[in-house]
């Protein structure tokens, strides 16, 4: 590389992709800045880049609203959901990737579960968790309305999908060699898939982690219809600052950030898992 | 399909040294499978046929939320026939497939782009690519929100970007002529780097060869690209355009914190106008009609498109058993 | 024809039948008024659609069981 003559095309090629980084980047900038300025800087014509920053729409926004709660609540719905969806999709995958039962047919109508718009589901999915609210084992599984335990059923169902597709190419990527040398070491079948399986497919059920946890951070519509004030998430936290009167952007905009920087922190930690992860198997031969 | 496993077995036996005494079955490999699918699969057949039957009963029936009747008789096929003379859905079918295939084609175009410069570069390719991919993770509700600040026509700061460059301001969500391109605007933001990412995933496993051979043999970069890095792609393109159509006609939380829709019905895509009809105005029989009608155009359109694909899948686990 | 072909012949079939009838609905039934032609237009094309993959596959499996015959 370091011998290589630095050309005018690199240097442009640099130059582009700074240009390109300020630009996807920005949104995410004037958001924090927003959120860090006085509420009178917050609607001022032209808008201020420079300004002395303040907390006081967060603390504003968190006494406005319970954003503690909301955090907690998205937190264990998110991980629990993600742990779901990677202990059921990767025995299916995995089943998939090996046997394909169903010739490819279960696959295409798992995809097809992902097809069916939100909002036309959203109406059956408030009546099966008002009725399984009501039974014993659904309490018991906080499975009602306002309960964390169905956004987690929810989250798992709507994530499965995704889930198995994206871990299937890693499962496919698996020398069977090694897993038939390791049966004739007397391994059974599920000691394989767990001992020798799983960890070589580890960076696929990273990626897949990172996008289940993100989905189910992330999502609105059955957060909004399903919670009223005991299982609210944060995403649905942040919709609170659209009053009556106009919308608040300053304390929107602290909301927002509380929102969505520890998924960002999430994806710069892992991004090197991402990109890998991202193929589906679909280059090779 | 599943030999594999079973000649494996008649090596071990032929070969005559089993290190252990081979394992006496419970189950074969086909019921192992299936075994290994069925927690999934309960999951995912009771939350996706219950909802599906249910919508496909009230679609036979006349259900008004408002009216004491609530979900009653059985109509026959008029909501459909509702559905298929309702100019207000036929028309957010329109505008769907207008951002749809607007938004998508710049996506693939301008996410291609990024992806090749993003492979090409020589310097701090890890923090560019870790930076690209901060849109895709921020939640679609809450940064669109921050951006319909952005749009305001007064304090936003395209307004003001676009006064320092020397055109006229503009009310971007109020307008509604430029209502429709700015969610697109906020929707390519959000969805570039997704397609960026899987595109430069895809050019990453590229095999080497091909290329070498290329180069020895002198041809042109246009013709390499042409004859080479576009049909090897080819199978990550179809993918990523599936993907994408898929989630860009099911397009919803952008639209609620932008325009809520409007101005008048400008931007009310075929989700929203659903959630106007159902849960506004609690027509649940004609609302799930025409969220039917849509589900059977996405998995036709997804059949024809994936049908090449599933078949490769499965000729390849095939292969390898 | 293995249950995995019939399937997707099948899946096909019901995806033909509901385009037809729709089409029917949306276009044909201002000029026939009658829904029940339209239903049964719909539900014989999805059959011989059906039918015809059906007859092929099997006539195609004859052909490669001849055909495996003469190589023995």
């Amino acid at each position: 590389m370091q011998t290589q003559k630095v050309t005018f095309a690199d240097l442009f090629r640099h130059l582009l992709m700074v240009v390109i980084l300020c630009i996807f980047l920005f949104p995410i900038y004037w958001m924090v800045m927003t959120s860090l300025k006085a509420p009178e800087e917050v609607l001022t014509r032209p808008p201020t880049f420079v300004f002395e920053p303040t907390l006081d729409n967060y603390r504003y926004a968190f006494e406005q609203a319970d954003f503690g709660l909301f955090i907690r609540n998205t937190v264990v719905i998110a991980g629990l959901s993600t742990l779901l969806v990677i202990a059921f999709g990767s025995l299916a995958s995995y089943s998939f990737a090996r046997y394909n039962p169903g010739d490819g047919h279960i696959m295409f109508f798992i995809l097809t579960t992902r097809m069916m718009p939100g909002i036309a589901v959203v109406m059956p999915f408030f009546l099966i968790f008002r009725d399984l609210g009501k039974t014993g084992i659904g309490q018991f599984l906080a499975l009602g309305l306002d309960q964390v335990g169905s956004l987690v059923v929810a989250y798992t169902v709507f994530n499965l999908p995704f889930a198995i597709w994206l871990m299937y190419s890693f499962f496919q990527d698996i020398p069977s060699e090694l897993e038939n040398s390791a049966r004739l070491d007397g391994y059974s079948r599920l000691q394989v898939f767990l001992r020798v399986v799983l960890p070589l497919a580890a960076p696929g059920i990273a990626v897949t982690a990172i996008f289940s946890l993100m989905f189910a951070w992330n999502e609105f519509l059955f957060g909004y219809i399903l919670t009223r004030d005991a299982a609210r998430t944060i995403t649905v936290g942040v919709s609170g600052f659209q009053t009556q009167q106009g919308i608040l952007w300053g304390p929107l905009a602290a909301a927002a950030v509380v929102c969505i920087l520890p998924m960002l922190g999430v994806a710069l930690m892992l991004q090197r898992y991402m990109v890998r992860g991202l193929t589906f198997g679909a280059v090779r031969g | 399909m599943n030999s594999g496993s079973v000649s494996v077995d008649n090596a071990q036996v032929q070969a005559g040294r089993p290190r252990s005494a081979p394992k006496r079955r419970l189950l074969s490999d086909s019921a192992y499978s299936v075994l290994l699918i069925t927690p999934a699969m309960i999951l995912i057949l009771i939350f996706a046929l219950v909802p599906l039957a249910y919508a496909i009963n009230v679609s036979f029936r006349f259900a008004d939320l408002t009216s004491p009747r609530g979900i009653a008789d059985f109509v026959g096929l008029e909501n459909y026939h509702f559905a298929l003379k309702d100019n207000f859905f036929w028309a957010s079918v329109q505008r769907t497939l207008q951002f749809a295939i607007s938004a998508v084609v710049l996506e693939m175009v301008l996410g291609i782009a990024i992806a090749f410069l993003l492979n090409e570069i020589k310097w701090l390719k890890g923090i560019a690519r870790s930076l690209i991919i901060l849109p895709l993770a921020a939640s679609p509700f809450a940064v669109g929100l921050i951006w319909r600040y952005m749009y305001h026509p007064e304090f936003g700061v395209f307004n003001y970007i676009v006064s320092r460059l020397g055109m006229p301001e503009q009310n971007w969500l109020g307008n509604a002529s430029l209502a429709m391109p700015s969610v697109i605007a906020f929707d390519v933001w959000q969805w570039t780097p997704f397609v960026a990412l899987i595109v430069l995933a895809g050019l990453q496993a590229l095999p080497k060869e091909p290329f070498e051979a290329a180069e020895l043999d002198g041809a042109s970069r246009w013709r390499v690209l042409r004859t080479l890095t576009f049909p090897l792609l080819s199978p990550v393109l179809t993918l990523v355009l599936v993907l994408r159509t898929i989630d860009a006609v099911r397009l919803y939380d952008a639209v609620v914190s932008l325009t809520g829709g409007g101005p008048g019905t400008s931007t009310e895509v075929v989700t929203f106008y659903l959630y106007r009809l159902g849960l506004r105005f609690f027509r649940l029989d004609q609302a799930s009609a025409m969220s039917l009608l849509f589900l059977y155009a996405t998995v036709v359109f997804t059949g024809l498109v994936m049908r090449r694909f599933m078949r490769q899948m499965a000729e390849r686990t095939r292969a390898k058993n | 024809m293995t249950l995995s072909e019939a399937w997707d012949r099948m899946f096909w079939s019901i995806m033909l039948t509901i385009f037809v009838g729709l089409v029917w609905m949306g276009f044909l039934q201002s000029y026939v008024a009658c829904e029940g032609v339209g239903l049964v237009v719909a539900v014989t094309i999805g059959i011989v659609f059906f039918a015809t993959g059906w007859r092929s596959a099997s006539a195609k499996k004859r052909l490669a069981a001849a055909g495996e015959e003469e190589d023995v």
